[in-house]
């Protein structure tokens, strides 16, 4: 491991840590409020990277203006999936395993729409023919496209932060966060709530799907690094929100000179033994001090 | 308990009736595509009948299953191509292997709900990297070719109705092993930590320790599957351990039903049906996959056994708490 070179692979990482920060908060997010490990999440990084071929590439839209219509389009399908997919089983207070499970089937069923030649196919997609030069820093090369990630997760952690505190939509969705029961006794509108926390998590997901289609490829694989996300959210304090950013941006860090440094043949797996690891000594995650009651 | 014996005077009969139609299926299909279909169907089947135990019995949301499925088929190939030992002695190995990974997770154990279910998602996820990447002991993605038909005292199983009533005669011992068990002592703390696992623990169980065993267990089916996998398809390739793979075999519980023991068996049956038969909509057939999962979701949490239960009538009888 050259030291020398350690710089550069902690800024090539905080862009891939800013994609995770998003994705994670969506884990997060749903984790609070519903008490839900939710597998669909990580296939709307799947959505969001192939709404944003439509939109860059067919539509020919630039970055920064496909970032609201994707972010919209995806929180419009977890809006949808959670109200016909999961709201009937939790309505009936289903099984924990039964939720999870119908997380996982409704991720199949996007992949395999996704994957349908009449939709967008089973190849990987490029989003962009060219690349604008990287910039330097004190010897340090810096891509736009970190900066653009980093600034794009930046706004929209803080507006969410903005958002949660401030309002009282946010507010009311941080309360069914700590009880829905007390929550709803307090008049709020639990399932309204829920709704609103599943198209925070998509349209998160989904802007996070356009970075990875406009950093490296959109298409049907990657709802893998959605679901190295899970290990962000984790190390953040499963179910914390401010935590998940600082996961993510650890993770991505970690995650790069991993792949850099140690092995890129193992980087996944080191990962997800981080996962196992992180569980193990502490629960409640390596940034917060709170060790949450839920689960 | 009255109900509990009618249900046994009936469930017997049923399972040794069923057990006579499966082997009657060998000399009746004998070579046909149908009857490697059903090898496929049940040594899937062990591989969710191990995690049934676990979760149906023990409440061990396991979400990493394949990999001791994989384990089993890595440790079991490499007695068979390396040691050149005959099938027995490797299901051994296979299960030392597994066993192995069961140890590597019991610290895993200790946590509870959705952190369990995430760590064994995340235990299941690195191994699946370990048999993708370690290629010298496992041939990666382009697996472990020439794999010798399955051999037991001296005599070798070569066509498929051979394999079928081997890997057949595997699935009722196991079965009927993991029945005996549950009517032992241990199947009877089991139940009792069910029932309320803090009336067990003041009955002198030990939980923790009830936990392990039930895992330990749990992956003694899947490692034989893995042997009678590779064993049937003469390769292995890493691919199919994965996290699909584990998905598909909780699925197959839940299909099932997980306080169903035959409900790992009928799961699978089901599943491996959808993934091979529907050529005409070869397309959509994982689509139509993901949409029955999550319509049985919504319509039957409780799996096909609660609605054959319901038809019975003989509900209720046995309640196991939900997970």
């Amino acid at each position: 491991m050259r030291l020398a070179d350690l710089p550069q692979q902690i800024v090539f990482g905080l862009g891939l840590g800013a994609i995770y920060a998003l994705v994670a908060i969506g884990f997060s997010l749903i984790y609070r409020t519903m008490g839900l490990l939710s597998f669909v999440h990580p296939q709307f990084v799947m959505l969001g990277s192939v709404f944003g071929y439509t939109a860059i590439v067919t539509l020919d839209l630039p970055l920064w203006a496909a970032a609201l219509p994707v972010g919209i389009a995806t929180a419009v399908a977890s809006v949808a999936i959670d109200q016909v997919g999961l709201r009937p089983i939790r309505r009936r207070g289903g099984a924990e395993i039964a939720m999870i499970l119908a997380t996982v089937a409704w991720g199949i069923v996007l992949v395999e729409l996704v994957r349908q030649p009449w939709a967008y196919g089973p190849s990987a997609l490029s989003l962009r023919s060219s690349a604008r030069p990287p910039f330097e820093v004190l010897g340090v090369q810096v891509r736009w496209d970190t900066v653009g990630a980093l600034a794009t997760a930046g706004v929209l952690a803080a507006a969410l932060a903005l958002f949660l505190r401030r309002t009282t939509a946010g507010r009311a969705l941080r309360a069914v966060g700590e009880s829905s029961r007390t929550a709803s006794l307090m008049g709020i509108h639990v399932e309204r709530t829920l709704a609103l926390a599943a198209a925070i998590s998509g349209f998160l997901g989904g802007v996070a799907g356009l970075l990875v289609g406009y950093l490296f490829s959109a298409g049907i694989s990657t709802g893998t690094i959605g679901v190295k996300a899970l290990a962000a959210a984790v190390i953040g304090g499963f179910g914390n929100v401010p935590g998940a950013v600082v996961g993510g941006l650890l993770l991505g860090v970690f995650d790069n000179v991993v792949a850099a440094d140690i092995s890129a043949t193992w980087r996944d797996a080191i990962v997800f033994g981080l996962i196992i690891v992180v569980l193990i000594v502490r629960v409640g995650g390596l940034v917060g001090r709170r060790v949450l009651s839920r689960g | 308990m009255a109900s509990v014996t009618r249900r046994r005077l009936v469930e017997w009969p049923l399972t040794a009736a069923v057990l006579v139609a499966l082997y009657a299926l060998a000399p009746i299909y004998d070579g046909t595509f149908f009857l490697s279909f059903m090898i496929d169907v049940l040594i899937l089947g062990l591989a969710a009948l191990g995690l049934q135990h676990m979760v149906g019995d023990a409440g061990v949301l396991n979400l990493g299953q394949a990999a001791f499925f994989g384990l089993g088929a890595y440790g079991g190939v490499w007695a068979l191509q390396h040691w050149h030992w005959t099938t027995l002695p490797a299901f051994g190995a296979a299960i030392v292997v597994a066993l192995a990974g069961a140890i590597v997770m019991a610290p895993l154990l200790r946590l509870r709900g959705v952190y369990f279910a995430m760590a064994s998602f995340a235990f299941g996820a690195m191994l699946f990297e370990v048999f993708g990447q370690w290629v010298s002991f496992t041939g990666g993605e382009n697996g472990l070719f020439l794999i010798p038909f399955p051999r037991i005292f001296g005599h070798t199983f070569v066509s498929n109705r051979d394999v079928y009533l081997l890997v057949l005669t595997v699935s009722a011992l196991c079965y009927g092993g993991l029945a005996l068990l549950m009517r032992s002592g241990y199947g009877l703390s089991l139940h009792a930590v069910r029932q309320s696992e803090n009336g067990a623990r003041a009955s002198g169980v030990n939980v923790a320790r009830l936990r392990f065993i039930a895992v330990a267990i749990g992956v003694v089916p899947p490692a034989l599957a893995g042997v009678l996998y590779a064993q049937a398809h003469s390769i292995v390739q890493s691919t199919i351990f994965g996290n699909d793979q584990s998905v598909a075999l909780i699925t197959m519980v839940i299909i099932g039903g997980v306080a169903s023991r035959w409900g790992a068996f009928a799961g699978a049956l089901i599943a491996q049906y959808i993934a091979v038969y529907p050529q005409s909509i070869a397309q959509y057939r994982f689509l139509l996959y993901g949409a029955l999962i999550a319509l049985l979701m919504i319509l039957l949490p409780g799996g096909i056994a609660s609605l054959a239960r319901t038809l019975a009538g003989a509900h209720g009888t046995l309640r196991r708490p939900r997970l």
